[in-house]
């Protein structure tokens, strides 16, 4: 840009000589330097925190649909493995032995009997 | 074969620079251009301090935008482009406001030895807004950024003929303008 186009057909005109002559007249205030390179950094500053924000926003988006379905099946699996309470052994024991009219310990066998075989059903792998 | 002159070298080594150190880069930029692109914005919006904003904003978005401008084949008509768009925004945003005629919001360069030639500065200032900005904007761009007309026309995204043609209408208005100023002055 600094050799003269080809395409003027005459030489300078005055007129051109007086404009080209006044082209720094005008110079930029004294702030406008800094006034932009802040304006830039703040710019590039907000720019890296949304960036910052949103990789954050896709890693938790990532995590949720990751961890919800692996807390559901979790959840599943939980509710198969909770063990019955002594009471509720004991209830069960009783029951059995009322049933069959065996002794209260034979019972308690069958109750822990039958919870192992429900628990190694659970825990076996689905075919 | 094609030449490339030292202004678009330095302005690609800027604009690398840029590309490698982000904001801290855009001193090397501004240092060699603001000059440049405020007179060229100040022709549009008619006011230096909206010249400023305008040549502002384009710098910003430079560095924002950087592998943009870096794709750029001419990098400095690319950047003229970007302060006219810029300067265009701050236009549209004030068109209700009369567009002011004085030279009052000028920020100069007072030289000892060019103290006789201000007036004429002036009066060439003065002229300059006395036009409209389409044929104001295509004589700063041939004569201060001296630029063919295929070039002007790629900034300004009009046909090379339109250019030209805003060259001479604006050059025969100015000269009567400031042949009238002349005038005024040796009567004075």
């Amino acid at each position: 840009m600094t050799k003269r186009s080809n395409d003027d057909d005459s030489v300078l005109v005055p007129v051109e000589l007086l404009i080209r002559a006044a082209g720094n007249y005008v110079v930029p205030s004294d702030n406008l330097r800094p006034r932009t390179l802040e304006a830039a950094r703040e710019s590039v500053a907000d720019r890296a925190g949304f960036f910052r924000l949103a990789r954050l926003f896709l890693v938790l988006l990532f995590c949720s649909a990751v961890s919800i379905p692996a807390l559901d099946r979790l959840a599943a699996w939980h509710d198969k493995s909770v063990s019955p309470s002594g009471a509720e052994i004991q209830n069960q024991a009783n029951e059995f032995a009322t049933e069959k009219g065996v002794g209260p310990h034979w019972g308690l066998y069958e109750a822990f009997k039958r919870l192992r075989n429900h628990q190694a059903e659970n825990l076996s792998p689905k075919r | 074969m094609k030449t490339i002159d030292p202004f678009t070298e330095q302005i690609r080594g800027c604009i690398e620079c840029i590309a490698e150190t982000g904001a801290a880069g855009l001193s090397g930029l501004f240092d060699l251009t603001a000059h440049r692109l405020v007179r060229f914005a100040v022709t549009i919006t008619r006011n230096q301090h909206d010249a400023e904003d305008a040549v502002q904003a384009a710098l910003v978005r430079v560095v924002s935008n950087i592998r943009l401008v870096r794709a750029a084949d001419t990098p400095w008509p690319y950047l003229l482009r970007m302060v006219r768009n810029e300067s265009l925004v701050i236009l549209r945003k004030k068109r209700r406001w009369p567009l002011v005629s004085s030279l009052a919001d000028l920020l100069t360069r007072r030289c000892v030895d060019e103290v006789e030639q201000e007036e004429t500065y002036r009066a060439v200032w003065s002229a300059l807004r006395s036009l409209p900005i389409e044929q104001s904007e295509v004589v700063v761009l041939k004569i201060w950024e001296d630029m063919t007309f295929a070039q002007i026309a790629e900034v300004l995204e009009v046909p090379q003929a339109t250019a030209a043609s805003r060259y001479r209408y604006a050059l025969s208005k100015l000269a009567g303008h400031l042949r009238s100023l002349e005038q005024e002055v040796t009567r004075d």
